[in-house]
């Protein structure tokens, strides 16, 4: 049921979601479908964008309004702005020494959600994880596509049946937690519609969920506490740090290789995506490489380089436009921080500096560089490499990721590896906050709603409430 | 007036030259050696293209007409 007039007490339901987009409606539907009774927050409508809440102010390679364009108050989140693609990390994507960082949990406990996710985002989970060796050194690796999933339309059925409790154009305005802070003791809700501001108690049986995007999710964690103090959940400090996006860049080279790569794609006649190379681990181990997916797209038989070597070798190549997806390496010094200014719900606005490292373009510059010298190595084709589209003309992808990292030790972390704020017993984060790298290159919608499954389970399974 | 320059400073001046010439190829990186081109030099043309020489030879006789480059 969707509420818009009012805020109900907590104490009917068995978890709190603050959050409507794919992690929080991923995470309250499983519970739902397990029996909880779920009440969620969202401080957008059905399809209004508030505007006299805060936005964010960006800095760095990402400016001004960049964020806000991918923090939609909505029923259904940011996947209202979502572009459909879907892919999940390698293993090196979540243990690779050169970035420094690692996830500590692997591909094994993450593929049984993938295969449930992709699915939710109405995509072929055999194709989300396809990869087939392509030559020495290169795999290939397709990006899928599909028609975007818009959460708050696919879903709305559920939520108007019932399943869960949606409070719309309600807002979370702050946490309280005792003096031990092992729990969460009460969330404080206004409501947009009609100004009215409700203290929500919570036991410590009673699991909330932070489901309010990568900026918000820092947000809330960053405001300090009424009589001040330590920020609830950011005992840590590392609240807001890591701000990580993906470096797209268009039109970075281009190859001419003696491989007609639709031969590759597993699909035919199942959907769309974009041809990928990407370097194999034990190359990436070599020089260093990490997440860069080599994208191939416009091919074209006659084109003079194909030509030429089609020619010299008596065999076909065929030429190919390259784009890269790419990884940034974590920095503490990216992060969301508070601005001095409130908004409508008392909280303070935030502010994210995100500045890519010469080395994440440069990464870029090496893997289309090592791709060139393996194919003329192979003899089996040439790259051409576009220096000036790599470090003058990168773009974001509206990906969001690592302001509340998932980690073991909870003096450099926010989460548990369980997406369990450090030392509290009821209080959890989902979305790609929780992502201590970028996973690679991976997009990382998918990955979000496989851990909010994944939360789920261990929420059902502990047997809270 | 000057002497000539003795056998100890030539021998000297000369192991000197040995020694900073085995330096210098002791210190070349690994992936700059000539016979291995390597990740961040590569054989490139003046388009960009990472091409052998064998490549360029052919190519210089008869360029390509590349509708991509820039």
């Amino acid at each position: 049921m969707i509420i818009t007039d009012g805020i109900p007490a907590a104490d009917r339901y068995d978890a709190v979601v603050i959050g409507t987009g794919p992690a929080g409606l991923s995470v309250a539907m499983a519970l739902a479908d397990a029996g909880r009774r779920v009440l969620a927050f969202e401080s957008g409508g059905h399809q209004q964008v508030r505007g006299e809440l805060s936005n964010t102010i960006g800095y760095g390679h990402f400016s001004g309004e960049y964020w806000n364009a991918h923090s939609i108050r909505t029923l259904g989140g940011t996947s209202a702005v979502w572009s459909g693609w879907c892919t999940t990390p390698r293993e090196i994507d979540l243990d690779n020494p050169a970035v420094g960082t690692r996830w500590p949990i692997g591909r094994r406990a993450l593929l049984p959600y993938w295969t449930k996710a992709a699915p939710m985002l109405d995509h072929d989970p055999s194709l989300v994880d396809f990869e087939t060796p392509l030559l020495e050194g290169f795999s290939y690796r397709p990006v899928p596509f599909r028609t975007p999933t818009h959460f708050g339309h696919k879903y709305l059925d559920r939520l108007q049946r019932g399943v869960i409790d949606v409070v719309a154009n309600c807002s979370v305005a702050g946490f309280e937690a005792g003096e031990s802070r092992r729990a969460l003791t009460a969330v404080e809700a206004l409501h947009h519609g009609t100004g009215a501001r409700r203290r929500l108690t919570l036991s410590d049986r009673q699991p909330l969920v932070l489901a309010a995007g990568g900026i918000g999710n820092a947000r809330l964690l960053l405001q300090p506490p009424r009589g001040g103090g330590v920020p609830i959940g950011n005992e840590s400090g590392q609240a807001g740090r890591f701000l990580m996006e993906h470096p797209h860049l268009y039109r970075v080279g281009e190859c001419a290789i003696d491989a007609e790569l639709d031969r590759y794609w597993p699909a035919k006649g199942k959907g769309g995506g974009v041809h990928a190379l990407v370097a194999d681990p034990a190359l990436s181990r070599t020089r260093g490489l990490y997440g860069c997916s080599l994208q191939c797209s416009r091919k074209n038989a006659a084109h003079p380089m194909a030509r030429f070597l089609s020619r010299e070798r008596g065999r076909p190549f065929f030429h190919y436009g390259i784009a890269a997806r790419s990884e940034m390496r974590p920095s503490a010094e990216n992060r969301v921080f508070l601005t001095a200014e409130r908004d409508a719900t008392g909280l303070y606005r935030a502010a994210a500096r995100c500045v890519l490292d010469a080395r994440d373009l440069l990464n870029v510059e090496m893997s289309l560089r090592a791709l060139g010298e393996t194919l003329i190595r192979l003899d089996r084709g040439r790259v051409r490499v576009n220096s000036d589209r790599i470090y003058k003309e990168t773009f974001g992808g509206g990906h969001i990721m690592g302001t509340t990292r998932m980690g073991e030790d909870p003096a450099a972390s926010v989460v548990d590896p369980d997406c369990r704020v450090h030392g509290y017993g009821n209080f959890f984060v989902a979305g790609s906050s929780v992502f201590p790298t970028g996973g690679g290159y991976a997009n990382p919608t998918l990955t979000i709603v496989a851990l909010a499954l994944r939360l789920a389970d261990l929420l059902v399974s502990e047997g809270r409430r | 007036m000057m002497e000539p320059l003795s056998r100890r400073a030539f021998v000297a001046g000369a192991g000197g030259t040995l020694a900073a010439a085995w330096i210098a190829s002791a210190c070349r990186p690994a992936g700059r050696r000539p016979d291995r081109p390597d990740a961040t030099a590569g054989y490139v043309d003046r388009d960009g293209w990472m091409l052998t020489p064998e490549d360029h030879e052919k190519l210089a006789a008869a360029p390509l007409q590349n509708d991509e480059t820039p």
